[in-house]
């Protein structure tokens, strides 16, 4: 029994990355994660976060806050599992063990854990709690998740609109995003945000258009898309659209229309021309520019009042 | 130029110092006269060396091809976005020149470098079905159905005397000597190119083809910088160059196919417009059918120059002539749905240079934007059935069968709750228990589950439990060797030695006790000396 922990003591040690703590030491912190992990919700099974289909529905979000108390108790039931007799109770219900008992410690270690882990995302030491502040995040079900894996989630502390994305020193620091299946996606952010943005990966820029589904001009043969005009640094100007013409004819069926479009009629396009501000013989860098479109972002607000229940 | 996602640049294009193709390299040295000579006049030797420039001509490499949007065999494209391809070299689409071989009117050599010889195409995968004695086949030809590039069977070849327009102003034979492939057509089929092809109707072809100003306009480079390893991958040096489509996948739920092809040669073909007509947005055919003007010296209708084509390529004429149709709205007959049944059975088909190719579907479920935007959004928990703050209402089957009401709520809750931490940690799962006040009664059980849940889940991790319960007994055994320490400190009478003194082990410091009591007691025991 002692070679078999002695070795096993040798790994863990290995895994720490330490390989001069005490045993005391290691088992402090194999203990701790564990427990913290627990915290944030890994490995529960997922009936018990939502115990009724009917709770996240397709194609939903749902936002809460974390209980404190349910966390307490599965804490609570991980660690009975050492009391073995009537002095393992007597000792955990002690308060006024000179040194530190079994289960203080424990606690202790954890709460560093997660403090850690949570001034590490931003939180603020609070002196009166054990750990620093709640915790909400939100639940989200959707074909989002599993078509597009990359998707960025930010939270911030401030208001957020289109054209005002707040700036990083505003951000709540996401503790936890993780999928749970395919399709839905569990992030716990370190605070009560006042705007949650769901953004497309950041990935390489993409072209493209606001598309038209319906034509609007019914008379005109034109078929016509959008785009947003940029300046010659990219900036948007203002609200500014400008119509993208397709070029096929009216007589070919309804699925075919509307795809090839008349990139030299943008090009030639006179508010582009006027906003653009750039060099004036660009030609397919400016086409470009304007058909830029970024990521889109998915703002969610906090609408109503957060008072605490007792 | 910047853009919102990051700092990156774009050119209009960045054009090759040195074009594809021969060359030849002369090196002169002059040797002057030296110290030790007879005086003989200074001598000079030369040499030559050919080299070659070549690239993607025929084929390209697939590690040239830095990216390709929307990912290769993505089932969820977004139809209002453009497919494009991003390759890694910053000149490659202005490396050869696509008036090759034809005859370019008024665009003078300056201007038509900068032209890409490479266009990307998008066609729907039924748009690509051919129906032939043969059964049906798609328009994509690669492995055992490649063509020749030049060949004499036009159905089976890139550049044919067949398929040669018959009133082009250059003849098949010079347009072959000038892009470098004379001898071609004579080669048996041992020894001749092959290229991969895609093989389009016409029609389709024409209706998805850029115009040749637009051709200028669908390609650009880009300086990304070259850390931004998100955008960059494993590029070097952060440069490339992007060839965008002119057609958006509208079809939803449909399988496409991105084409990057190489026009090389091909610019006086019947399926490259040349323009737009003045009063609608329908492109402008070539003169094939009818007759090119003279003084304008055949080619392309109008004197063809960049400025004029960019600035005005309303042509005052309105010479288009599809097949004998007129591609105006007062065309009154019903659309056929489909295109190849647009076209005629006789119908021409062409094989372009297939350089890179890739197939995508669009999504059902519309755009991202869509899906966020119809998102239903509340707080998890405040649904009919939920009672209090979250709390569902459940039915704790017993062991007996039967089965009684229950409150649970897990840890996600809708409104927030003050927490304080309790002094004492419950000791079993019958502690948590709670009782429902009120109308139903039965219990509250989150408490419950939530323990006994960390208790299955404890026992379940092996390791977990054994480090738990080692900590728990170290823990123990410090405080017990703490307890007798401090007991032992106490009931020394001199308390000089530090009970609370860890370093020393129980076993030492017994033993200096021992030692000093001994000392004494010695002290004690010896006879006193009496008078």
């Amino acid at each position: 029994m002692q070679a078999g922990n002695k070795g096993n003591l040798q790994i863990k040690k290995m895994i720490l990355g330490n390989a001069s703590l005490t045993e005391k030491q290691v088992l402090e912190r194999t203990i701790a994660t564990w427990i913290a992990g627990l915290r944030t919700f890994e490995r529960i099974p997922f009936q018990y976060l939502v115990p009724i289909e009917k709770m996240l529905p397709d194609e939903s979000i749902r936002f809460f806050h974390v209980d404190r108390n349910w966390i307490e108790s599965i804490v609570d039931g991980a660690l009975s599992i050492t009391k073995s007799s009537s002095r393992d109770v007597h000792e955990d219900n002690n308060e006024t063990n000179t040194s530190d008992s079994f289960y203080k410690r424990i606690l202790q270690l954890a709460d560093d854990a997660e403090l850690n882990k949570r001034v590490a995302h931003g939180s603020k030491v609070e002196p009166t709690e054990s750990v620093a502040g709640p915790l909400t995040g939100f639940l989200l079900r959707s074909a989002a998740v599993a078509y597009w894996p990359g998707l960025e989630v930010k939270a911030y502390s401030v208001t957020a609109s289109e054209n005002n994305i707040p700036s990083a020193k505003d951000q709540i620091r996401t503790i936890r995003q993780t999928r749970l299946s395919n399709s839905i996606m569990l992030c716990i952010f370190n605070g009560v945000p006042e705007s949650v943005l769901i953004s497309e990966p950041a990935e390489a820029i993409r072209f493209g258009v606001d598309l038209e589904l319906e034509n609007s001009l019914p008379i005109s043969p034109k078929t016509v898309h959008k785009t947003t005009v940029r300046t010659f640094d990219g900036t948007e100007v203002g609200v500014a659209d400008v119509d993208v013409f397709t070029r096929d004819p009216q007589r070919l069926p309804e699925s075919k229309r509307r795809s090839v479009l008349n990139l030299h009629n943008l090009y030639r396009n006179q508010a582009i021309d006027y906003s653009w501000n750039g060099p004036s013989n660009a030609d397919s860098s400016k086409v470009a520019i304007n058909l830029l479109q970024p990521p889109f972002v998915q703002i969610f607000s906090n609408s109503g009042t957060n008072k605490p229940l007792n | 130029m910047n853009s919102k996602d990051g700092t990156f640049k774009f050119y209009d294009r960045v054009l090759p110092i040195l074009p594809q193709g021969e060359y030849e390299l002369g090196i002169n040295q002059d040797i002057p006269v030296g110290a030790g000579s007879m005086g003989n006049s200074p001598d000079s030797v030369s040499t030559k060396f050919e080299f070659e420039i070549t690239g993607a001509r025929f084929s390209l490499s697939p590690k040239d091809v830095h990216a390709a949007y929307p990912y290769p065999y993505n089932e969820a494209a977004q139809s209002d976005k453009l497919p494009m391809v991003v390759l890694g070299r910053r000149t490659l689409p202005w490396e050869r020149n696509p008036f090759t071989g034809c005859d370019a009117g008024t665009i003078t050599d300056e201007e038509q470098k900068k032209f890409p010889y490479l266009a990307l195409l998008l066609f729907t995968e039924d748009e690509l079905k051919q129906v032939s004695s043969d059964g049906e086949s798609l328009g994509i030809r690669t492995a055992d159905r490649r063509v020749r590039l030049v060949g004499s069977d036009s159905a089976n070849a890139i550049f044919s005397p067949g398929s040669h327009p018959a009133n082009n102003s250059i003849s098949f034979n010079d347009k072959m000597s000038k892009l470098g492939l004379d001898g071609e057509l004579q080669k048996l089929d041992a020894d001749a190119i092959f290229v991969d092809a895609l093989e389009i109707n016409e029609y389709d072809l024409f209706m998805c083809m850029p115009t040749i100003p637009e051709l200028m306009l669908t390609a650009h480079a880009k300086q990304v910088p070259f850390e931004d390893k998100e955008q960059c991958g494993s590029d070097a040096d952060g440069w490339f160059s992007t060839i965008i489509s002119n057609r958006l996948p509208t079809e939803v739920s449909k399988k496409y196919h991105a084409c990057l092809v190489s026009i090389e040669g091909r610019l006086d073909e019947d399926f490259v417009p040349k323009g737009y007509k003045t009063s609608s947005n329908e492109p402008l055919g070539h003169s094939r059918y009818s007759p090119p003007s003279q003084e304008q010296g055949g080619g392309f209708e109008i004197g063809f120059s960049i400025a004029s084509a960019i600035e005005n390529a309303e042509l005052e004429e309105d010479q288009s002539n599809f097949k004998g149709k007129t591609l105006d709205h007062s065309e009154q007959d019903a659309p056929p749905v489909g295109a190849a049944s647009l076209v005629d059975a006789n119908s021409k088909t062409h094989r372009l240079v297939l350089l890179h190719h890739w197939t995508f579907t669009t999504s059902s479920g519309g755009s991202f934007q869509n899906i966020m935007e119809n998102l239903g959004v509340s707080s998890l928990g405040s649904i009919s059935e939920a009672v209090g703050n979250g709390y569902l209402p459940m039915t704790n089957k017993l062991r007996d069968g039967t089965g009684v009401n229950a409150l649970y709520r897990g840890p996600l809750i809708p409104l927030s709750e003050k927490h304080v931490r309790k002094a004492v940690p419950y000791e079993s799962v019958d502690e948590c228990r709670a009782v429902v006040q009120g109308s139903g009664g039965g219990e509250e059980l989150s408490q419950a589950a939530a323990f006994e849940l960390g208790r299955l889940m404890a026992i379940s991790d092996s390791s977990f439990v054994k480090d738990v319960i080692r900590f728990r007994k170290m823990t123990q055994r410090e405080e017990s060797q703490a307890q007798v320490k401090n007991y032992l400190g106490s009931k020394l009478l001199d308390g000089k030695v530090n009970a609370e003194d860890q370093s020393c082990s129980i076993r030492q410091n017994l033993t200096m006790t021992m030692a000093r009591f001994s000392k004494e007691s010695e002290q004690l025991m010896q006879p006193k000396t009496s008078n």
